[in-house]
């Protein structure tokens, strides 16, 4: 293990006294148990796709992008990347996805799926090209599905496709769990997803309130669970409301983590993950509080509509999504989260590799600029994390800067 | 063909395409308006249907125009894509200056953005085509030709509105026979440098085929009509003795004015005598069907764009990988240079399959580059190639 990684497992704080935190963190951690006990299918999954189709088809669904990649990067597994270049992925690629590749290349996978599917749409083509090949080589099927460009004007037929493009991928899914996906039994998994997204929406709409309830590290991770419902909804679920229950008590009670400060800065996060977990802390160390992220927004923009034809509401659900439109409607359906949660500042995020998040940057600051007239940090993550660019003294500079201001105001 | 016999071909051409830029501006300035697009899906028979001048922006090579554009994308992003904005940006490009709007098949990732910047930045209305990129050789996707036919038809409507000028399935049936024409003459070019006599080579006729891109287009069929009667029963100067190493090349598209790697490879001492690359012959081999004057028009365009062998943004390779392994062998070649623009990711990630498919099935090795439009990796490829001239031989 070098430097870096036993800097990422010794420097990284969780909040102790946030005790219904451990029940997520045990999510996140054993699922190598809780996928064997349950015998069923694994079917890894793309990140930004509904979960619900696998759950209904009585498999269990797993976001490699997750669970196989913050792993890998604390354990030190750099040498993953090589395994995917070597294999014929590009060295320029988003090091995720090449490290996410790579472990299933390589074989060295936290866990073994039985299948692959993702959706390709109006985001970043890496993701057809790594799921391929990840596929490929661990000689495993794999299905792509396909997500229609939103257009005001366009919805009929793309609403149709994506129906055509959901049912072949509901036999898809039966033939490799065994079991279809009838009405009811998407009916129920949308049920429950719905109310895991309900839980999210209600963690963020406490972010809202000015003193700092729920650490940022322990946001991010819980926030991102939402892309596989951790292999098990009904105990994310369980799991949330415990949460959320402990941070109304917090908020009752007036109790705050001990560094946390009146004058912190607000920020808000918008754009990709940030493999480097440890900015969080740090985000923290240096005077901000995390107010909102949105990498996963597009998995909780809004509940899926039950009543009614459910394969059509999940299609227009999908068609919905944010992640699913071009720049300047994906900002504009996702500004009013942004204002909600009352930013001082706004952090873009992306990652070095990545094409369509840092490609749309310019436009995103501006309407940002335009709508909220708050700061704007440029926050771009490379591997080895020694050199991150922006560096993290810039960083700790724009938060004090911001917070002088605060003072002085 | 020597140098001299090489400028009476293209004579005509030339004086054509020194003209154009004038004739566009009063083209304009009388009402038409000028629709640009950048990648051949791009549907140019919808652009002509609609009394519009449809003008391919294939231009590459510059990198004052990268600098330019990555102030919008990003420093790495691929060369192409920026500099379609840098060229917006610099207005130092006539057609770019003389554009009234842009349609973009919403192909690879940094294409689609080009659309925000357009219309965010530049205020010039974009024309969006949603393209199924899932579908396959199997056609197991009917629902695939039902979308992209609306979406074509939204296309129509649009463009139709932009001109105030509708593009009726009369008009749609005289441009896509035009434009059927062109692919058929193109083609016919196109395989001659199968034969070792071949009286024209591959790079002037890609110069041909890059000057299509800006031509009104019955002019530019009359061109090539001429061209091809100046060929026809010619035969090359070199003939059985040209010993050049015979390639092929793949890859990004290689844009006017990018002429870095074939230069390279021709002072190498290296042959191009074949390419799938979208602004060569990639794209020209499927003519759009027309059933008779009474059918409908836009399943001939559905049917033609879809279907296609396709770009690798596509997910079906199976098709893309044996149209290689056909040319491959139909022009004989003895190695392929897989041209990847940087950060090009859409070709990138075939690399290995193409390059293990050809080995695999005629022995034929692959050279990659990787590069921009800047020179300073010049001395780099020249090495690169001619080490691998000497490996492929002649
Ligand atoms: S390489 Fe593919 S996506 Fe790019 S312009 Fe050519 S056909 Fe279009």
């Amino acid at each position: 293990m070098n430097n870096t990684e036993q800097s990422i497992q010794n420097t990284v704080r969780f909040d102790t006294k946030l005790e219904s935190f451990n029940d997520i963190i045990t999510l996140f951690s054993d699922n190598l148990n809780r996928i064997k006990e349950s015998g069923k299918k694994v079917i890894a999954k793309s990140p930004l796709f509904p979960a619900e189709p696998i759950y209904a088809a009585g498999g269990l669904a797993y976001d490699p992008y997750l669970y196989e990649v913050i792993p890998a990067l604390i354990k030190g597994k750099r040498h993953l990347i090589g395994k995917a270049t070597d294999a014929g992925l590009s060295s320029d690629l988003n090091f995720c996805n090449l490290i996410m590749a790579g472990a299933f290349i390589s074989g060295e996978n936290e866990i073994s799926v039985d299948a692959h599917s993702a959706a390709c749409g109006f985001w970043d083509d890496q993701i057809s090209n790594t799921w391929q090949m990840m596929a490929e080589a661990s000689q495993k099927p794999i299905h792509f599905w396909e997500v229609p460009r939103f257009d005001n004007n366009t919805e009929k037929w793309a609403i149709n496709f994506l129906i055509k493009e959901l049912e072949q991928y509901f036999e898809w899914l039966t033939n490799q769990t065994g079991n279809s996906i009838t009405e009811n039994s998407l009916r129920e998994a949308v049920r429950m997803g719905n109310l895991i997204r309900q839980d999210i929406i209600e963690l963020n709409q406490l972010l809202q309130n000015q003193e700092i309830l729920f650490p940022a590290l322990e946001y991010y991770i819980t926030q991102l669970m939402i892309s596989d419902f951790a292999q098990n909804p009904e105990r994310l679920h369980v799991a949330y409301q415990k949460l959320i229950q402990e941070l109304k008590e917090r908020q009752l009670n007036h109790s705050k983590p001990a560094d946390s400060s009146e004058k912190a800065i607000r920020i808000f996060l918008t754009g990709e993950e940030i493999p480097d977990i440890r900015i969080w802390n740090q985000i923290e160390d240096y005077g901000g509080i995390i107010v909102g992220f949105d990498s996963r927004m597009s998995l909780y923009y809004k509940p899926i509509k039950e009543d009614g034809p459910i394969i059509e509401n999940l299609a227009c659900w999908i068609y919905g999504m944010p992640s699913s439109m071009p720049t300047a409607q994906r900002m504009n359906s996702t500004i009013s989260f942004i204002k909600s949660q009352k930013p001082d500042a706004v952090i873009i995020s992306s990652i070095a590799g990545s094409t369509i998040f840092p490609e749309s940057n310019t436009l995103i600051s501006q309407i940002i600029q335009d709508e909220l007239g708050v700061p704007i940090f440029y926050l771009e993550t490379k591997f080895p994390f020694e050199i991150v660019k922006p560096t993290y003294q810039e960083l700790e500079a724009f938060i004090q800067n911001l917070k002088d201001g605060k003072n002085r105001g | 063909m020597n140098n001299k016999a090489k400028d009476n071909l293209l004579h005509s051409l030339n004086i054509k395409l020194a003209e154009r830029p004038q004739k566009i501006a009063v083209a304009r300035e009388s009402g038409n308006k000028l629709v640009g697009y950048f990648c051949p899906y791009g549907t140019e028979e919808m652009i002509l249907a609609a009394n519009l001048i449809p003008i391919r922006l294939a231009f590459g090579g510059d990198s004052e125009s990268i600098s330019a554009g990555e102030a919008f994308l990003k420093g790495h992003s691929c060369p192409y894509a920026c500099s379609s904005i840098g060229n917006k940006k610099l207005s130092i490009n006539d057609y770019y200056n003389s554009l009234d709007g842009v349609c973009i098949a919403q192909t690879y990732d940094s294409m689609k953005i080009l659309g925000d910047y357009y219309q965010n930045y530049f205020k010039l209305p974009v024309f969006p085509l949603g393209l199924p990129r899932t579908h396959n050789a199997l056609r197991s996707k009917s629902h695939a030709f039902d979308y992209f036919k609306n979406e074509l038809k939204l296309l129509q409507t649009r463009l139709g509105g932009f001109s105030g000028k509708t593009a009726t399935d009369f008009k749609m049936h005289q441009a896509i026979n035009l434009c059927n024409r062109i692919r058929d003459k193109l083609l016919f070019l196109y395989k001659l440098p199968q034969d070792r006599n071949t009286p024209i080579e591959w790079r002037q006729i890609l110069k041909i085929t890059q000057a299509g891109f800006l031509l009104d287009r019955a002019d530019y069929l009359k061109e090539l009509e001429g061209i091809e009667k100046a060929l026809r029963n010619k035969s090359s100067d070199k003939g059985l003795d040209d010993k050049r190493s015979r390639l092929m090349i793949v890859g990004s598209l290689i844009g006017i004015g990018d002429e870095k790697i074939l230069d390279i490879i021709e002072q190498t001492g290296g042959n191009i005598v074949a390419d799938c690359v979208c602004t060569g012959s990639m794209f020209l081999r499927k003519k759009v069907p027309t059933f008779g004057i009474l059918s409908a028009p836009i399943d001939g365009l559905t049917e033609r764009y879809l279907y296609n062998v396709p770009c690798p943004f596509m997910i079906d390779k199976s098709r893309r990988l044996s149209r290689i392994v056909k040319t491959a062998k139909d022009y004989r070649v003895h190695g392929m240079v897989y041209y990847n623009l940087r950060s090009n990711e859409t070709w990138r990630s075939e690399f290995k399959a193409i390059k293990d498919v050809l080995y695999r099935n005629l022995s034929i090795p692959t050279l990659l580059i990787e590069t921009d439009y800047s020179s300073e990796d010049k001395e780099e490829i020249t090495e690169k190639v001619k080490s691998f001239l000497k490996l492929v031989g002649g």
